[in-house]
């Protein structure tokens, strides 16, 4: 990663002080796979949401979320000129940078995007490009930018569903409502309560088998647009995994719609 | 480059028929050339043909400390560089995208532990391990990159030989490594569980493995599958589309069918290769 | 005089002779305008008064009597001497080596000793250095009469008026198309050289300019011929008969320009179910076979069925035809309609899918080369 010289950064050689800690027992019993789907009502196993569109007024569209502990803010920019393009196209373009805020994770990021923030925007930006209609801005580009406040697991899904209600909030046409989430496959049954979970739905998987798979899924299509998996699974048993996060998602899914209602029903008025 | 119509359609009803343009079918890859031990300099070194698509890996080897936060591990790195070579799209900056995707997504593939253990390539616990720079260029694009470039970085990891540590000093702070004379005592990387990438495109109502670059303009949704011995180490979503989940689904199933079938030709091939790096050809 | 000269290549020559021989071209350089063709009536007069000077001044110094036409057979028959000697197809890279007076007369003759060409018999892909024509490309020599050009092996595509090619459509325009057509400047299709669908002779309006690309759009492909060629290399293409036009399902082939065969007919309908354009810019269109009376229920050409699906033994057909073109192109051999049939033919003992390996692709070209050859043998 280049420094960066017009800001001071810290120490180079500098390591977080959790390394140091003795680890304490304490643990957190995870369900495996067969008992989360017995359980039908799976919003029960995901962290709340709380879905706000509006936060910037600058801003053509906006969205804040929070799911669990972590709180993301989205903003959505007026279409534009794609600049330093000649040629004829028939097809609109989306910019996406996904961001986390220096002080949003346990370790302390950098100002500028890294490898990890690079990946994220461009699973972003696949995700949002299925709902977008391309179509109806050609020449056009949108401009995308999240910034994760506090990350404390799945704060890519998070990105993606305030990035969906910021560009319904800004007016820009869609196809569907999108929605994602994260799932995330533990090697055992117990985990560490202090090691940050990454997903918003743990499962427990086999001693070998273990991972984190984000999807993200356009509603009334039931079309999925983008899958993202790490890790190590088995083909089936990946099968498996998917069918419970689309269903997830659709409960989601209520959630979002509500909170585009209240925004209509709040401008009516 | 852009397509007809006219040309779109008649790709989409040979897709449909089992019968691509040049007569392949839909499971059936371009004729591959593989080739090891090519660069000299380097640590391990594999240069892959198919068709039109050319690429050459070259795997590196440093000593470096471990992250703090894991201090047993050893580091694995993956650069992409596009050349301007491959296509006059590629000058200047305009590759970049698309190195950075294959990067990305070659960097999540071989994260597990199960696909390439970094275990092994530690040295001395919290203090020094090797790092491995895996460079990859591509010399010729002709479609199927990810393909083409997972099977090189296989080849070129097994033809990849790490010098046998035979002693290490600590004096304090002061560590002192000392790496074996003979240039031929080397260990060897194990990677058979390394993944393989298999490109899978929708093209009407069926997938295809290997498009060419006629092809690739007609894809509704394409995806990467890595996995290896029906296992996933990842998935991934390319382009801009869609897909149903019962689509996806059947994706999976096929991408690790052809996946398994990739990799026993490879470790087939890379059995028969002599110390002496004759060129050898296979078909898939 | 001993006027027989046959063996004009040896030096050895009757010391008389040279000697006299010398003395005339020693008296011709002053009046080295008798040697000039021209037929402007000035140049005649001065050069029959140069012409009875000299023969005065040559009674004087060679004591004998001479006509005029005895001295214009005998500079003749200089000439040819020298002429003979210094000629490489005959002499090949040898040395030539001349005597005194032969060399004085070509001097005087406006030749070169080194033989070389002058400025206006150099074609393209040579340059001139020196006094040696040199090539400045790597390729295979060309020879019409005088004219030397150089032809290369891999070259983009020069234009000729008449020449029939595929191109693509790059850009939509005010007034005209940007045709891709592997040649270095992109060419163009005016709207006044499409056929428009209700008929030739309307006058082209605003409203058609406006419509441009529902006839024509990005990546269409069009078969076209060339109808003049700019200033700037650019080429003008036409599609005004109904032979041209927008292609329909196939299969687009690029290989080298050079490749093609230039001949009269450029669309073949293969007999085994193929139809085929072999255009000269070195995109081959590979399609299902087109029937002559299709043509005039066209509206010009721009309306496609893209509903119609081509059934399963002329995609074969098709598929087996492409792997062939890209097998004699790798080891560059022409393509002219036999050469492809032949090929085909050769290539039916493999399947379709395995003419994509390059030893396959190797032998099918030897095979086909081999049978030319015999066909060729037979002709004669």
């Amino acid at each position: 990663m280049p420094l960066d010289h017009k800001r001071l950064n810290g120490p180079e050689e500098s390591v977080p002080y959790e390394l140091f800690l003795r680890h304490k027992q304490e643990t957190v019993e995870i369900k495996t796979l067969d008992e989360v789907t017995k359980d039908s009502d799976i919003s029960r196993e995901h962290p709340k949401i709380y879905l706000k569109t509006g936060t910037v007024s600058q801003a053509k569209g906006s969205a804040y979320i929070e799911i669990g502990e972590t709180k993301i803010i989205v903003t959505v920019f007026d279409p534009k000129e794609i600049p330093n393009k000649q040629d004829y196209s028939l097809k609109g373009e989306i910019s996406c940078e996904f961001k986390y805020a220096p002080f949003s994770c346990t370790k302390r990021r950098l100002h500028q995007q890294d490898n990890e923030e690079k990946r994220n925007s461009l699973i972003m930006k696949k995700a949002l490009e299925s709902a977008v209609c391309l179509h109806e801005i050609p020449n056009f580009q949108v401009a995308i930018h999240s910034l994760v406040l506090q990350n404390d697991g799945s704060a890519l899904s998070g990105a993606i569903i305030a990035a969906g209600v910021a560009l319904a909030e800004a007016g820009v046409p869609m196809f569907d409502i999108i929605t994602s989430m994260t799932l995330e496959i533990c090697r055992s049954n117990e985990i560490d309560s202090l090691r940050k979970m990454t997903g918003q739905i743990q499962v427990a998987g086999e001693k070998s088998h273990y991972g984190t798979i984000i999807i993200s899924k356009l509603h009334a299509n039931e079309q999925i647009c983008q899958v993202h998996q790490t890790g190590f699974i088995p083909g089936d048993q990946l099968k498996n995994y998917i069918t419970v996060l689309s269903k997830s998602c659709d409960s989601i899914a209520a959630i979002v719609k509500k909170c585009l209602l209240k925004e209509v029903v709040n401008h009516i008025k | 480059m852009p397509l007809s119509e006219a040309e779109k359609t008649f790709i989409l009803h040979g897709v449909d028929e089992n019968f691509r343009q040049d007569g392949r079918d839909r499971e059936a890859y371009r004729p591959m050339e593989l080739e090891t031990g090519t660069v000299q300099h380097a640590f391990g070194s594999a240069h892959l043909r198919l068709a039109n698509t050319d690429v050459l890996v070259a795997v590196k080897l440093e000593i470096d400390a471990p992250f703090p936060e894991t201090p047993h591990e050893g580091k694995l790195e993956f650069f992409v560089d596009c050349s301007a070579n491959a296509t006059p799209d590629f000058e200047g900056r305009g590759g970049e995208d698309l190195a950075v995707e294959l990067a990305n997504t070659l960097a999540s593939a071989y994260q597990s532990r199960q696909a390439f253990d970094l275990r092994k390539m530690c040295i001395l616990k919290g203090k020094k391990c090797w790092k491995l720079y895996v460079d990859i260029l591509i010399l010729e694009c002709g479609g199927n990159l990810f393909d083409a470039t997972s099977l090189a970085i296989k080849a070129a990891l097994h033809n990849t030989q790490i010098p046998k540590i035979k002693a290490v000093n600590i004096d304090g702070d002061n560590i002192e490594i000392e790496v074996s004379d003979s240039v031929s005592d080397c260990e060897k990387i194990n990677i058979e569980n390394a993944p393989v990438l298999v490109t899978l495109c929708k093209i009407g109502q069926h997938c295809i493995v290997d498009p060419s670059l006629s092809e690739e303009q007609c894809t509704v949704g394409s995806m990467v599958v890595a996995a290896t011995k029906n296992c996933v180490s990842t998935i991934s979503l390319l382009g801009s589309g869609s897909l149903h989940q019962d689509t996806l689904f059947q994706f999976l199933d096929f991408g690790c069918k052809i996946a398994n079938r990739l990799n026993e030709a490879l470790m087939e091939t890379l059995a028969n290769i002599s110390v002496t790096n004759e060129n050898v050809g296979f078909l898939k | 005089m001993n006027s027989d000269s046959d063996n004009s290549i040896s030096e050895k020559e009757v010391p008389e002779k040279s000697s006299a021989n010398l003395k005339l071209t020693e008296i011709l350089e002053k009046y080295h305008i008798i040697f000039k063709k021209s037929q402007v009536p000035k140049i005649k007069e001065k050069k029959k008064k140069h012409t009875k000077k000299f023969i005065k001044k040559y009674i004087v110094q060679i004591v004998k009597n001479i006509s005029e036409q005895q001295l214009k057979r005998k500079i003749q028959n200089m000439k040819t001497e020298v002429k003979k000697k210094t000629d490489i197809s005959a002499t090949g890279n040898k040395n030539i080596i001349l005597n005194l007076w032969e060399r004085q007369l070509l001097t005087l003759v406006e030749g070169k000793e080194k033989p070389s060409f002058s400025k206006d018999t150099r074609g393209h892909g040579t340059y001139e250095e020196d006094g040696d024509l040199k090539a400045s490309v790597a390729g295979v020599k060309e020879q019409v009469n005088k004219l030397i050009s150089v032809r290369p092996l891999k070259s983009r595509y020069d234009g000729q008026v008449g020449e029939v090619l595929v191109g693509r459509i790059m850009e939509v325009q005010q007034k005209r198309w940007k045709v891709d057509t592997n040649a270095r400047l992109d060419s163009a299709l005016l709207i006044s050289s499409v056929n428009l669908p209700g008929g030739e002779l309307r006058k082209r309006s605003l409203q058609d300019q406006h419509s441009m690309r529902q006839y024509l759009q990005e990546g269409d492909l069009i078969s076209a011929e060339v109808q003049s060629i700019f200033v700037d290399g650019t080429l003008s293409l036409h599609t005004r008969s109904l032979r041209y036009g927008k292609l329909a399902q196939g299969i687009l082939v690029k290989v080298f320009p050079s490749l093609i065969k230039k001949t009269k007919l450029h669309y073949h309908n293969l007999p085994f179910g193929v139809g085929i354009i072999l255009g000269n810019n070195g995109y081959v269109w590979i399609s299902p076979p087109v029937s002559t009376t299709e043509l005039e229920g066209n509206e010009g050409g721009f309306v496609q069925n893209l509903e119609e699906v081509i059934p399963r033994d002329i995609r074969e057909a098709m598929a087996r035809v492409r792997n062939c073109i890209l097998a004699l192109a790798q080891s560059y051999m022409m393509l002219f309609n036999t050469s492809v049939v032949v090929a085909y033919e050769e290539s039916l003992k493999y399947a379709v899918h395995e003419l994509l390996l390059p030893e396959v692709m190797i032998d099918v070209a030897l095979l086909t080369q081999q049978r030319m050859n015999m066909m060729e043998d037979y002709e004669f």
